[in-house]
């Protein structure tokens, strides 16, 4: 397992996305992130980016992946140059319970945190949103 | 993607890869004309499915409103492990059945 932690920059465009999403899973498996730690990472992955370009106003997105041998965890780091924005204090959508009451957004964020065992977000000296991901790599 | 009819009322779709948001984004058109229109219950076999975002759940719950509105059906079948516990993180299986195989989609249908 790899510990220099891989670093991704890339831009916060829907064109870009795929390429990132690729590059970021053979981060994931050069680290040796395997089932449902590997599942979460990339589920992660794709809701804070896409979040980040849907509201379109950072130009550029950085995600670090740091994995260390013997650790039972990972943790994804990313961060962009856009207005402030903490998804942490964003409300907590309800699950529907009946197909009528589904609303078609609000799921990322819920994701997010059901992937990850700890979430932390600041705004940076450098005036970018940093949110910091941990996602256990063991079951508990 | 692949298309099965089953029947007058019923069609099987098997969808294949990532439904992340290229994924969703390059079959959501025909996924959805597939289904839709002709408001006959979908069986969407999920076995070959390796991801699925918030992006794949939204494109289930509209079609499955819109099935809805047309007394039709849309059921999930087989997702991977993981596919499912990412399902269950959200419920989805309050408002979309999802079911082991085939035969019990059938079964849930002719209840």
């Amino acid at each position: 397992m790899e510990t220099t932690p891989h670093v991704l920059r890339f831009a916060a465009t829907r064109a870009s996305f795929e390429q990132a999403s690729a590059d970021a899973r053979a981060a994931l498996e050069a680290c040796g992130v395997h089932g449902s730690a590997r599942y979460n990472a990339e589920l992660v992955f794709e809701e804070v980016v896409t979040n980040v370009i849907r509201h379109g106003h950072a130009p550029e997105i950085e995600m670090s992946l740091a994995c260390l041998p013997g650790a039972d965890e990972i943790v994804l780091t990313f961060e962009d140059a856009g207005p402030p924005f903490d998804p942490l204090k964003q409300p907590a959508k309800p699950l529907p319970k009946s197909i009528e009451d589904a609303t078609l957004g609000g799921l990322g964020l819920l994701l997010v945190r059901k992937a990850s065992t700890c979430l932390h977000y600041e705004r940076t000296p450098g005036e970018k949103n940093r949110l910091t991901v941990t996602i256990a790599t063991r079951e508990r | 993607m692949q298309i099965n009819p089953l029947g007058d009322d019923r069609v099987k779709v098997i969808l294949k890869g990532r439904l992340d948001t290229p994924g969703v984004d390059r079959i959501e058109t025909r996924f959805v004309a597939a289904v839709v229109p002709a408001g006959r219950h979908a069986l969407v076999d999920l076995s070959e499915v390796e991801f699925v975002g918030s992006l794949g759940v939204r494109m289930f719950i509209s079609v499955a409103r819109s099935l809805r509105l047309k007394q039709a059906q849309l059921l999930l079948i087989a997702p991977q492990t993981q596919v499912h516990d990412m399902f269950d993180h959200v419920s989805l299986s309050d408002i979309i059945p999802i079911c082991a195989d085939e035969a019990e989609a059938e079964r849930t249908l002719d209840a």
